[in-house]
């Protein structure tokens, strides 16, 4: 596996296992349902639900001080992978159950935006 | 598969708080010294020692070094990583050594300077190993936020109101004021819990556990070799562990978790059911992890563990008097510790030493603990007579 990262700059890597079915972001040479280690690879679409959702309000760290509040969402993508994606500020609070488009942001990081 | 054969012997904690000038090691010996006292035991006779981990002081090495310092000599020593599982996980692997034969007195312990002795860097760098390190921690995802994002969908789908939330953090404020070793035992209400401000919504500050100094130690003991003990032996009656994932965004689901399993399975070798259980000790990292377990292992309906806890279910008289001494939430939160800590206050009601927080004719108890994100858990049944 010569690269592992879940997303470049063409966007949202995927893999889906050939034995089970299982679909997850590319993030090892395992499945991580059944660890068969034959995985076919593909490239979201960007359709997604969200799961769940939270705003932060305390940082955890330095690095994010600057940028509270910030709200983070779990979201199912369509082809079936769940991933953690921040919520692009909207008029509108999101809401689970609620349609995103999924992409990556200024910084190679997955965003969730309205459809 | 035979049951495991082992006795609870001895079982002490620490005061839990602020013990500035004590390190890790310092609260861990004073734990062992406790629980050896407590079953009076010598070190000599100790043939095992299981010590968790501590994030004021990582070390390759530390049952070693605990075992240096207090001069013991125990055969069997190392060290468990396991999250906040680590208390239950170390007395089942205790459990299992002494019922093999392998032991005849295992000591189990953790310690840490969570609150005192630990750096802001280190503090940072040990909680965000919580998160996934492509996928959670570059945007931002601590422990907090990971637990918020479980009780967001949790509420969503069975209901439990942010009201019922900061009537689990009252009742254990409640418990820890007749505690003398509480770190909190001031006064909370309802309104102040919902009042105090959000870390991660839905979760605010009273919705999380304490970060404490403190320790505490159990002696676990072959059946045989705590007979010649004067205590009243608490059995250890059932066990269980499993996993589902590590990461949050690699569990199969956010509101069920493996305690089902596990809760199941503890209670099935010690043949007894959950109305039987007459005092529980139950991980509280958050208020929300405790509603979750009480649902998921079947002492409350599911949606209805709030209301029921609400109306005062976890009181010293209520359906299922728990975390007496006030849980991670009001008695302390010192990392492995405060799992531990529960298995202390689940011996101490058995043994009916417990004081002002005694349940009446407990005999029988439920101790569950959980690590990382609701990642992996371990239910413990401990019985007398």
């Amino acid at each position: 596996m010569t690269n592992s990262a879940p997303w470049s700059d063409d966007g949202l890597h995927y893999h889906r296992c050939q034995a089970c079915g299982h679909a997850q972001v590319r993030s090892g040479p395992f499945c991580i349902r059944c660890g068969h280690t034959a995985l076919d690879a593909g490239l979201a679409g960007g359709g997604g639900t969200i799961v769940s959702l939270t705003t932060v309000h305390r940082a955890p760290s330095d690095v994010f001080r600057a940028k509270v509040p910030y709200t983070l969402a779990l979201v199912d993508a369509d082809e079936g992978f769940r991933l953690l994606a921040t919520v692009r500020t909207v008029t509108a609070p999101p809401r689970i159950g609620q349609r995103v488009r999924l992409h990556l942001d200024e910084g190679g990081l997955p965003e969730a935006s309205a459809p | 598969m035979a049951g495991l054969q082992a006795t609870l012997s001895g079982a002490y904690s620490t005061a839990m708080g602020v013990r500035a000038g004590l390190s890790a090691l310092d609260l861990q010996a004073e734990a062992v010294q406790g629980a050896l006292a407590d079953a009076q035991l010598a070190g000599a006779t100790v043939d095992g020692l299981i010590c968790g981990y501590a994030l004021s002081a990582p070390h390759m090495l530390p049952a070693q070094v605990l075992c240096e310092h207090m001069g013991l000599r125990p055969g069997v020593s190392f060290g468990v990583q396991a999250g906040g599982a680590s208390g239950c996980i170390m007395v089942m692997q205790a459990a299992a050594l002494v019922s093999s034969g392998l032991c005849r007195h295992v000591v189990v312990v953790a310690g840490d300077s969570r609150l005192s002795g630990i750096t802001r860097n280190q503090s940072v760098a040990a909680l965000a190993e919580v998160g996934h390190p492509e996928l959670e921690r570059p945007l931002g995802m601590g422990i907090p936020a990971a637990y918020g994002l479980v009780a967001a969908r949790y509420m969503h789908e069975h209901g439990t109101t942010a009201q019922e939330l900061a009537a689990v953090a009252v009742a254990h404020r409640h418990h820890a004021m007749r505690h003398p070793g509480a770190h909190m035992r001031t006064p909370l209400n309802l309104a102040d819990a919902m009042a105090s401000r959000v870390i991660s919504s839905p979760l605010r500050l009273l919705d999380c556990c304490l970060v404490s100094d403190g320790g505490a130690a159990v002696v676990v003991s072959a059946i045989g070799a705590a007979a010649e003990l004067p205590a009243v032996p608490v059995r250890l009656l059932g066990a269980a562990q499993a996993q589902t994932h590590a990461h949050l965004v690699a569990a199969p689901s956010l509101t069920q978790f493996a305690c089902a399993d596990t809760g199941r399975r503890a209670l099935a070798q010690a043949g007894l059911t959950t109305a039987d259980i007459d005092v529980a000790a139950i991980y509280d990292s958050f208020t929300i992890t405790l509603v979750i377990e009480l649902e998921s292992m079947g002492f409350f309906a599911p949606g209805q563990a709030g209301s029921a806890i609400a109306a005062g279910a976890l009181g010293l008289d209520g359906t299922l008097p728990c975390n007496t001494h006030g849980g991670m939430l009001s008695h302390g939160g010192p990392g492995v510790a405060g799992g531990l800590a529960h298995v202390v206050e689940a011996v101490a009601q058995l043994r009916h030493v417990a004081g002002a927080r005694q349940v009446a004719n407990a005999r029988t108890a439920f101790v569950h603990g959980d690590g990382g994100v609701l990642s992996t858990h371990c239910s413990l049944v401990l019985g007398t007579g």
